[in-house]
């Protein structure tokens, strides 16, 4: 499944899902037309904040792009990046596209008005 | 066509966030209430019907409120709403029908005008349970949902207030002489005829039954109750008055103009803003002053994690869990909370209360919940709220996925958490995939950390 296994890291193919904590990167075909850049903060590009702990999912590297589109995210990778998490060992993103999900948890429909929230570690 | 334009896009946003936000205030208001301005909006809903003014009291609570209105029931009048039809059986409902709106609008145009305010709301907007109930839907969607959680919270306390008040009926001579007194004439004929000690007895026993037929919470509240009009806590209203105020006038119009309707709406707003709920009596007008303290949540409902959410100037206080009524004890001692007391509770709501109060997780580690499903993405577990009952299509139950941090402790354990998710997966795999919007054969992360 890996091709590449020479380094001290491990680079997943392309095309792969790879999850940290709360976040699993899906890959995508194509990002939809008309989506927007979204910034970067303080240099990195984060795809998910925790809630409390003010600990973050996020890529220092360059070559990683998010944007925004239909109120999904997608993370754009142009050369291997490494997805960091105070909490979580850092994972090796290879070049591609991926749609960003976060983890959600359920929600009784009678207790709120969506029926799920999201996770935050 | 002339008239007032449509507002769209934007503006009708503004518009109904403004309206959301004046209404949510007007339900949340701690202030004493205006008497001058609520007795003058009150006077003019009797003369507009052709009544005349009515004396007023103010009571300090809808409680206090509903007492008041059950001793005052027996020498004035009830106002029955002229559009109540008594529809069931043969008609001689109506003036128990009538009772829940005096000066009550007709139902059928209420009905048309709040689906008209439905239609007019973007369907981004709306709950997706809107259906059954437009007004609900509309009053959610501008925002002022909640305040029909606050009235049913006050509902909920002021249906068993007064329980513990029937009097011990004092039965010293003396103070029973001076009461008969009313009777004049009568009296010294009774006590001759009957004895002193005899008509005595009788008397006392008489204003006993009388104080149980009025003081009763069973009996006498439930027409109180019926009769309670809103006050601070109407919804129907605003969500009519939308109409105009923030969809443009022109739905009005096309209800062949209901200027009667209209003014009725306009003063039962100005009610709304004044005081708290009231009863009207021919010739006499109950009203309540607003509460203390009201503190909500952020979709407006009742809400104290550790107080009362309700509290009025007499003192009677309600408790209460994202607009659910709950007994005292649920908010000021939770580590009452047992896994005994959750599946000895009847009541779904109260139950689900009662869960979140105790958490969750700690329900399915120490309640005894069935490991439905294990693999290698975690465990799936199942905790029963219901006994299973023999027609019942589905059963209440907690079912939540207990899966490993895959990054290690610094002392090489792993961290295991639990997330809730939808009963109705069948394994962990499924039940992972869910939390990140998957199908359980489209979820296969090939790096974890």
């Amino acid at each position: 499944m890996f091709n590449n296994t020479s380094g001290a890291v491990t680079i997943p193919a392309p095309a792969s899902q790879l999850r940290q904590g709360d976040v699993l990167l899906v890959p995508a075909d194509v990002v939809p037309d008309g989506a927007r850049l979204v910034r970067r903060d303080a240099g990195r590009v984060v795809l998910a904040y925790g809630e409390v702990t003010g600990h973050a999912h996020a890529i220092r590297s360059t070559a990683a792009r998010l944007l925004e589109a239909d109120a999904e995210r997608y993370l754009v990778t142009t050369a291997a990046v490494m997805l960091e998490h105070e909490e979580h060992d850092p994972i090796a993103v290879a070049p591609g596209t991926y749609r960003v999900v976060i983890q959600r948890e359920y929600v009784p429909a009678e207790v709120a008005p969506a029926t799920f929230r999201r996770v935050a570690d | 066509m002339g008239g007032p334009r449509r507002p769209e896009g934007e503006v009708l946003l503004r518009r109904m966030e403004a309206w959301g936000d004046e209404w949510r205030a007007v339900a949340g208001s701690t202030e004493p209430a205006d008497r001058a301005l609520a007795e003058a909006a009150i006077a003019s809903l009797y003369v507009a019907s052709g009544r005349q003014a009515p004396a007023f009291a103010w009571v300090p609570s809808p409680a206090a409120g509903i007492l008041a209105y059950t001793f005052a029931v027996l020498a004035h009048h009830r106002i029955v709403d002229r559009w109540a039809r008594g529809d069931v059986g043969n008609g001689r409902n109506r003036s128990f029908n009538g009772l829940a709106a005096p000066f009550g609008l007709e139902p059928a145009w209420t009905y048309r005008l709040s689906c008209n305010v439905r239609d007019r709301i973007p369907s981004s907007r709306l709950p997706r349970q809107a259906a059954s109930d437009p007004v609900a839907g509309c009053a959610e969607a501008l925002g002022f949902g909640g305040t029909s959680r606050v009235l049913r919270i006050v509902r909920s306390v002021v249906s068993g207030s007064g329980r513990g008040l029937l009097p011990a009926v004092r039965a010293d001579p003396a103070s029973v002489d001076a009461a008969a007194g009313v009777l004049g004439e009568a009296w010294p004929r009774l006590v001759e005829q009957l004895g002193a000690d005899l008509a005595r007895g009788v008397f006392v026993e008489a204003t006993r039954r009388v104080a149980v037929s009025v003081l009763d919470p069973a009996n006498g509240r439930r027409d109180a109750m019926r009769a309670m009009q809103p006050g601070q806590w109407d919804v129907l209203s605003p969500v009519l008055a939308a109409s105009r105020d923030v969809f443009g006038g022109f739905i009005w119009r096309r209800l062949d103009g209901r200027l009667e309707h209209e003014r009725q709406i306009e003063t039962r707003l100005e009610i709304a803003r004044s005081a708290g709920p009231w009863w009207a009596l021919d010739g006499l007008a109950i009203v309540s002053e607003r509460p203390l303290i009201l503190h909500r949540d952020d979709r407006g409902r009742p809400h104290a994690p550790d107080r009362p959410a309700i509290a009025w100037p007499d003192g009677v206080e309600a408790f209460a869990w994202h607009g659910i009524p709950v007994d005292r004890w649920v908010i000021e001692d939770p580590g009452r909370i047992t896994v005994a007391a959750i599946d000895g509770e009847r009541n779904t709501e109260i139950r689900r209360v009662l869960v979140e109060r105790f958490g969750e997780e700690r329900l399915i580690r120490e309640g005894g919940a069935e490991l439905v499903a294990e693999d290698e993405t975690g465990r799936l577990w199942r905790r029963r709220l219901e006994e299973p009952r023999r027609w019942a299509r589905t059963l209440e139950s907690i079912v939540m996925v207990e899966v490993d941090n895959s990054t290690p402790e610094p002392d090489g354990s792993r961290k295991t958490y639990y997330l809730r998710v939808p009963p109705a997966m069948r394994t962990a795999r499924e039940a992972v995939a869910w939390t990140f919007g998957l199908g359980a054969v489209d979820y296969r992360p090939v790096a974890e950390s």
